[in-house]
C-alpha cells in the first residue's frame, strides 16, 4: 500500500514544480490531476480506515523521536472533502481567474493550502500541528490579498494580525504542554494532562481554544472573517468557507476531546456555538453585499456545527459531520455562483442583480437549490442534516440544548428570509440585458457541488457509517 | 534568591504582554508589525527557557563523555522553526503594508476603512 505521506509530499512537490515550469496551462492540469488523484486515493483508503480500529501509522520512528502521523476515518473523510472540493474549485478557477494576474503562483499557493489541510488531519504531533496551521494561515493570507485592491489588502492585514495573535497563544499553549509532558506527541500530552494540575490544563486549553478558534472563526474571534471572505476572489472564498474553517473546527474539537479531556469544555463550547449562530444570522440579515451575507452565514453555520459536535453524544457528532459535508457543498456553490454575478455585473451589491436569474438561468437555479438546502427545506440534503442535529439536541435535553434548539430555529427563519430576498432580486424585473451564462468549466464544477446538495439524501446509507466512525475518531487518538 | 530560569520566564511573559498591548493600542501599521515581533521574541525566549538546564552541556552525544547533564534540544528545534515562521509572516506583513501605502497613501489604521476591529 502507498504511504499516506503522499498527501503531504504530493501537493508540496507539485507547488514547487509549478513555479519551476511557470506555465499557466501546465499548472492548471497539474493541479487538477493532483487533486483528483488524492481524492481517489483517499476514497480507496476509506474502507480500510473504517475496518481497522487502528489507523495506519506512517513515517514513524517510535514516538519520542519520530513524528507520528496517522490516518483514521475522520482524516480520510476530511481528505476526500478537501481534495474533491479543491478539484472543482480549481476547475472553476480556470475560467473565473483573470489570466494576466500571476495564475501560476495562484495554483501553487492553493496547493500549499491543500498540503497544510491534509497535514492538519494527519498529524498526531502538537508542534507539527502548529507548523501546518501556520502554513494554512499564511497561504490563506496570500490568497485573500490576491486581487490586491485596497479592501483585499486591508482585509488580509487584519486577518494576519488576528491570526498572528492566535498563533502566539497557541505556541504558549504548546510550551505549557511540553513542560507538562516532556514530549510533543498528542498521546503523551493527553496522558500527562490527565494527571496534571487542573489549573495548568485549563490555561493551556483556553490559550489553545483561542489560537485555533481564530482560524475556525468561532464566535468572539471571528471579526476577520466577513472582510477576508468577502474581499477574496470568489474561488478562494469557496475554499476558505467550504473546508478551511471547518477543518480547523474539527482539529480544535479533536484536541478538546482528547488532550484536554480532563476539563469539561463542552458547556463552554455549546454557549460559544449558540452565540455564534445568533450573531452570524443577525449580521447576515443586515448585509447588502452578497458575499458579506454569505460570509456571515458561514459564521452561523460554523456555530451550528460546533453546537452539534459539542453536544457530546455520538449522534450529535455524526450529524455535525454530515452538516459539515453539506455546508462544504452548498456554501461553495453559493460563493462560486456569486463570483460570476459579481464578474458579470461588476457590482458587489445585491440590488444590482435584478433580473440576473433570467439572463443566467443555470446560475440562478444552482444558487436557489444550494440556498434551499442551506436553509434546510425538506427534499434536500440540508434538511436531513439539520434534522439530525435537532434530534440529537432533543434527545440530550437540558437547558443549554433547548436554548440551542430555539436559536437554531430562529436562525433558520432569518436565513430563509435573507436568502429568499436574494432570490427575489434575481428574478425581479431588471435591466441586466447583456449578461452571459457562466462558461462551461464553471458550470460543470458548480453542477457537481449541486448534485451533492440535492441528492445527498440518497448518499446517506453510505455516509452514515463513515460519519459514525469519524465521530468516534473525534474522541480517540490513535 | 531568584534563579536564572525564573528571570527568563518573567522576562518572556513581560515581552509577550508588551507585544500584545502594542498590537491593541498602536494605530500605525508598521508599529503593529513590530509589536507582533516583540511578542514573538517573548515566545521564543519562553521556549528556549523550557529546555534550559543550569550549567547544562551542548546536547551532542560524544563517545567517552557521559550524556547526563545536557540542555533539552527539542525546544531549541522548535524555536528555530518558530523564528523562520515569524520571519516569513513579518516579510509578508511588511509587503502588505507597502502595498496598502502605495494604494491609500496612509498606514494609519484609523484612516483605513477596512481595519476597524
Amino acid at each position: 500500500m502507498v504511504s499516506p505521506l503522499l498527501f503531504i509530499i504530493g501537493p508540496l512537490g507539485t507547488a514547487f514544480l509549478m513555479i519551476l515550469l511557470n506555465r499557466r496551462l501546465v499548472s492548471l492540469i497539474l493541479a487538477l490531476a493532483v487533486t483528483l488523484a488524492l481524492g481517489i486515493l483517499a476514497l480507496s483508503w476509506l474502507p480500510l480506515t473504517l475496518q481497522a480500529a487502528q489507523p495506519m501509522v506512517v513515517a514513524s520512528i517510535p514516538a519520542p523521536l519520530g513524528i507520528p502521523l496517522s490516518l483514521d476515518a475522520l482524516g480520510a473523510g476530511m481528505a476526500i472533502i478537501v481534495a474533491l472540493s479543491a478539484l472543482l474549485v480549481i476547475l472553476y478557477s480556470s475560467t473565473y481567474l483573470r489570466n494576466d494576474h500571476a495564475p501560476v503562483t495562484y495554483y501553487a499557493v492553493v496547493m500549499l493550502l491543500l498540503m497544510a489541510s491534509f497535514g492538519l488531519v494527519l498529524t498526531r504531533d502538537l508542534f507539527n500541528l502548529f507548523v501546518f496551521f501556520e502554513i494554512l494561515c499564511i497561504s490563506s493570507y496570500i490568497l485573500v490579498a490576491w486581487e490586491q485592491n485596497s479592501s483585499a489588502l486591508e482585509a488580509s492585514f487584519k486577518y494576519m494580525v488576528l491570526g498572528s495573535i492566535g498563533s502566539t497563544f497557541m505556541l504558549v499553549a504548546i510550551a505549557l504542554a511540553y513542560r507538562a509532558a516532556g514530549s510533543l506527541a498528542m498521546a503523551d500530552i493527553a496522558k500527562a494532562f490527565s494527571q496534571a494540575n487542573r489549573g495548568e490544563v485549563i490555561v493551556a486549553a483556553v490559550l489553545f481554544l483561542f489560537g485555533m478558534g481564530v482560524e475556525a472563526a468561532i464566535f468572539p474571534v471571528n471579526t476577520w472573517l466577513p472582510d477576508a471572505h468577502s474581499s477574496a476572489p470568489s474561488s478562494i472564498s469557496a475554499l476558505l468557507s467550504g473546508f478551511v474553517i471547518e477543518l480547523s473546527l474539527v482539529v480544535l474539537f479533536r484536541l478538546g476531546g482528547t488532550v484536554f479531556a480532563q476539563i469539561h469544555l463542552l458547556p463552554v463550547l455549546q454557549s460559544i456555538a449558540i452565540a455564534g449562530i445568533l450573531v452570524g444570522e443577525f449580521s447576515a440579515f443586515a448585509q447588502h453585499e452578497v458575499k458579506r451575507t454569505l460570509a456571515y452565514s458561514s459564521i452561523a453555520q460554523v456555530g451550528l456545527m460546533l453546537f452539534a459536535l459539542s453536544l457530546g453524544s455520538p449522534e450529535g457528532a455524526q450529524a455535525g459531520l454530515l452538516q459539515l459535508l453539506m455546508h462544504a457543498a452548498a456554501k461553495s456553490t453559493l460563493f462560486l455562483v456569486a463570483g460570476y454575478f459579481i464578474l458579470r455585473t461588476g457590482s458587489r451589491f445585491m440590488e444590482d442583480y435584478k433580473g440576473l436569474g433570467r439572463r443566467m438561468p443555470l446560475s440562478g437555479l444552482f444558487f436557489g437549490l444550494a440556498a434551499l438546502s442551506l436553509i434546510g427545506v425538506p427534499p434536500f440534503f440540508g434538511f436531513f442534516t439539520k434534522w439530525g442535529i435537532l434530534q440529537a439536541a432533543v434527545n440530550l435535553g437540558g437547558t443549554i440544548a433547548w436554548i440551542g434548539i430555539t436559536s437554531i430555529l430562529l436562525g433558520t427563519t432569518l436565513e430563509a428570509i435573507y436568502l429568499f430576498r436574494i432570490f427575489q432580486i434575481l428574478y425581479a424585473k431588471g435591466e441586466n440585458d447583456q449578461v452571459a451564462e457562466m462558461e462551461w468549466p464553471a458550470v460543470t464544477a458548480v453542477a457537481l457541488f449541486v448534485l451533492v446538495v440535492v441528492f445527498g439524501y440518497f448518499l446517506l446509507p453510505v455516509l452514515t457509517p463513515v460519519a459514525g466512525a469519524a465521530a468516534n475518531a473525534l474522541t480517540n487518538l490513535f | 534568591m531568584i534563579s536564572v530560569p525564573q528571570v527568563l520566564y518573567i522576562t518572556s511573559f513581560l515581552l509577550i504582554l508588551i507585544g500584545l498591548y502594542g498590537v491593541l493600542t498602536q494605530r500605525n501599521l508598521i508599529r503593529i508589525v513590530i509589536a507582533l515581533n516583540v511578542a514573538d521574541s517573548g515566545i521564543n525566549l519562553l521556549l528556549v527557557t523550557l529546555g534550559y538546564v543550569d550549567g547544562g552541556r551542548v546536547p551532542i552525544f560524544t563517545p567517552g563523555v557521559q550524556g547526563a547533564h545536557m540542555v533539552d534540544p527539542v525546544p531549541q528545534a522548535l524555536v528555530l522553526t518558530s523564528i523562520v515562521i515569524g520571519f516569513g509572516v513579518t516579510a509578508l506583513m511588511l509587503t502588505l503594508v507597502m502595498r496598502i501605502f502605495a494604494q491609500r497613501g496612509t498606514i494609519d489604521a484609523s484612516r483605513l476603512r477596512g481595519l476597524k476591529w
